[in-house]
């Protein structure tokens, strides 16, 4: 008995003046997923946000509650007879999602649910501002539009994954590893900081007692990031189908984090997966992030790739640098 | 047998899982237990008569008298979300039976992820700087976010994993350097209706929490449980600030109160049905700390809805303000601190958070007692 995926897909931002902010692409995406499985939004009991670039860089609550709400996954009170949903957010950089699909297949393996969803979407935060905030210094009344920070590297997708309990003990989920390299977390940072600087006159006049600055966000991603994630990523990859009882030879199909740009090519080669055994995204998720797993999970799907696989290897790169793998049997 | 159980879940309005039972493929689960606890308070202390002297507008709020709340410690230079995280780390493991590379995953849990000052750092995961200052070289490390609720969610996690025998052992921690959201506060609060009047409740603390697996019949984590009422996920939200370094919070403090005291005694309840206890069998209950006041009123009116009251209901935000997803382990490092405990104590702890999270923990407190100085 194991987890399995029902459904995967990814969203992208709808034309709209300002662009679309990242609970509202965590929304779409959610909503085509579940629509994909031919599921609603009440039979979600447990909603995992993994994305980390989020309207307005919202602290609290979870962003995962909000999206909770959107899209209607049992947002009242439980009633007689039937369930809620349990709700947060994961930070754990581009292997965030498969950190929330470790969690959910925990909870789905223990009994306690039935279906899970984990959803992910970055944005550039000034742009995509969620309008439907109730308060003046976060929401639309009172806020000041700025242009898009040029800083941000990241384009705006979202994605959403479904998942469920597979009474087929060979299908599913059947190993996880996580490995960190903090000798290279310098490699990608993204810091949120006061910078000084001139109060437009307009905000100083609405708002006083400011000083003068504003809170900036800062993305670094040094020389050699996807090198070093490729090494990493081959460190770990071989112990982990080692303690499988497998090689290389068994794995059907790899479905690598498409970004950062670079990895998945140096990484498949490396370990000497052949071109058409590894699940791809085309050039638009170039500068994909969070969302990327899902983007070439969803990828394979469509080309059944997936489908006819029996060992598919998940390896996924974050900060830190981080390296996720998982086994997942269709 | 799946289907049973399923039966059985879906008339939960809460995610549930007890300390004893089954999991879904027939095999039994693991208990756990709180191991160790440990915390890290600055030292600096800022009265409420100090933080509303240094407000912009005569706001004629007597918040020490609304709240409950004389003081707070707040971080001085040096001190941030980090530094508390792994003081608390360091705390608990000096309570602790087990070391450092003991530990199998480690989960940051706070909101605020400040290191190095108040750069909020989003990458790479605070949780892989805190397990290379501490140690824990072997432990899977992740962060979670989920508002005053975190620290109790990376328990439930915890217990999960254990339970299912994927790990032995783990540590939630979090270090919560909120006070200034409560100086950016002070320079906009006209009067007591302010959305940004909880910000003035806020204190700065660290805490961690070891949750191990055990072979113990009674010392062991009766159950634990969370939902969501995501209808009202826009009460309270906090975000960098637009006045100043740091961060904001605006709530709307009497709904969140409202809608907790109204939905969370059926929420509770069946927690406590699945641990096999009653509300009168809690010998005490720690609520999320917010305000002394609205915390003896809630208490009160759960008591009246369940039919009867608590035993002892722990407060320490007068001392602590509110220190947000640290505020259980607060009170829960004092209380073992000062020897108030006695073995076989039951404990609640009862998370209301924005989104709106509502989280119960039941546990005993035994064997955690010794490694406090606890003689009982």
């Amino acid at each position: 008995m194991g987890t399995k995926i029902e459904a995967a897909s990814t969203s992208r931002p709808r034309p709209r003046l300002g662009g679309t902010g990242a609970i509202k692409l965590a929304d779409d995406a959610a909503r085509a997923c579940l629509e994909r499985a031919g599921r609603t939004a009440a039979d979600i009991d447990f909603l995992i946000n993994a994305g980390i670039y989020r309207d307005n860089n919202i602290g609290e609550p979870a962003v995962a509650s909000i999206i909770q709400e959107d899209i209607g996954a049992n947002p009242d009170p439980p009633l007689e007879g039937g369930h809620g949903t349990f709700s947060f957010d994961v930070v754990n950089g581009a292997v965030g999602v498969l950190t929330g699909i470790h969690i959910l297949d925990g909870f789905l393996n223990s009994g306690a649910i039935d279906v899970g969803i984990v959803v992910t979407s970055d944005a550039d935060p000034e742009r995509g501002s969620n309008w439907d905030f109730p308060f003046g210094l976060v929401g639309s009344a009172g806020r000041v539009s700025r242009s898009g920070d040029s800083r941000f590297p990241f384009a705006a997708f979202g994605g959403a994954v479904l998942l469920s309990r597979s009474e087929d003990e060979n299908q599913g989920f059947s190993r996880f590893a996580f490995a960190t390299f903090s000798e290279f977390k310098h490699l990608l940072k993204a810091e949120m900081s006061w910078e000084e600087g001139p109060i437009p006159r307009v905000v100083a006049d609405v708002v006083p007692g400011l000083e003068p600055g504003r809170n900036v966000l800062q993305v670094d991603q040094g020389e050699g990031y996807a090198a070093r994630c490729a090494e990493c990523a081959l460190t770990s990859t071989g112990p982990f189908l080692e303690s499988a009882g497998l090689n290389v030879k068994d794995i059907d199909l790899l479905v690598p984090s498409p970004t950062p740009a670079g990895f998945a090519d140096t990484f498949s080669q490396a370990l000497g997966m052949p071109a058409d055994r590894v699940a791809l995204v085309d050039e638009s998720f170039a500068r994909v992030h969070t969302a990327g797993p899902i983007a070439a999970l969803e990828s394979s799907m469509r080309t059944g790739q997936f489908g006819d696989a029996r060992n598919v290897l998940f390896v996924m790169v974050g900060a830190g640098i981080t390296v996720g793998l998982a086994l997942y049997h269709p | 047998m799946a289907r049973e159980r399923h039966a059985v879940r879906m008339e939960h309005g809460m995610i549930l899982e007890a300390g004893v039972g089954t999991l879904a493929d027939g095999s039994p689960a693991i208990p756990t237990r709180i191991e160790s606890i440990g915390w890290k308070i600055p030292e600096r202390i800022l009265t409420t008569q100090e933080l509303m002297q240094s407000t912009r507008h005569h706001t004629h709020i007597e918040l020490e008298r609304l709240t409950g709340i004389h003081q707070r410690h707040v971080c001085s230079e040096g001190e941030d979300s980090y530094t508390l995280a792994v003081g608390a780390a360091r705390d608990c493991l000096e309570h602790s039976r087990h070391g450092p590379e003991d530990i199998e995953m480690l989960i940051n849990c706070s909101i605020s992820r400040y290191k190095g000052g108040l750069r909020h750092q989003w990458e790479a995961p605070l949780s892989l700087s805190i397990k290379d200052a501490i140690g824990a070289h072997r432990a899977i490390s992740f962060d979670i976010s989920n508002a005053c609720a975190g620290m109790m969610t990376g328990v439930f996690i915890l217990h999960d994993f254990i339970r299912r025998g994927v790990i032995k052992r783990g540590m939630a921690v979090s270090g919560e350097c909120i006070s200034n959201l409560g100086q950016n506060a002070a320079t906009q609060v006209r009067w007591v209706l302010s959305d940004q009047l909880a910000s003035l409740t806020l204190g700065d603390a660290g805490t961690a929490v070891i949750v191990e697996r055990t072979e113990s019949e009674t010392d062991h984590i009766a159950v634990a449980g969370f939902t969501t009422l995501s209808e009202h996920s826009r009460l309270c939200l906090g975000a960098p600030s637009k006045v100043g370094p740091g961060a904001s919070m605006f709530t709307k403090a009497r709904q969140i109160h409202k809608v907790a005291i109204s939905e969370s005694p059926q929420l509770l309840k069946e927690a406590l049905d699945a641990a096999g206890f009653s509300f009168g069998d809690i010998d005490y209950i720690i609520p999320h700390q917010t305000s002394a006041r609205a915390i003896e009123r809630g208490a009160r009116e759960i008591g009246e809805r369940l039919g009867v009251q608590p035993k002892r209901v722990v407060v320490t935000v007068n001392e602590f303000g509110n220190t947000s997803s640290t505020t259980h382990f607060v009170a829960l490092r004092k209380y073992l601190g000062e020897k108030r405990f006695k073995k076989g104590d039951t404990i609640m702890l009862i998370s209301f958070a924005s989104g709106l999270e509502v989280g119960v923990m039941i546990f005993p407190v035994e064997e955690i007692l010794d490694r406090y100085g606890n003689e009982d």
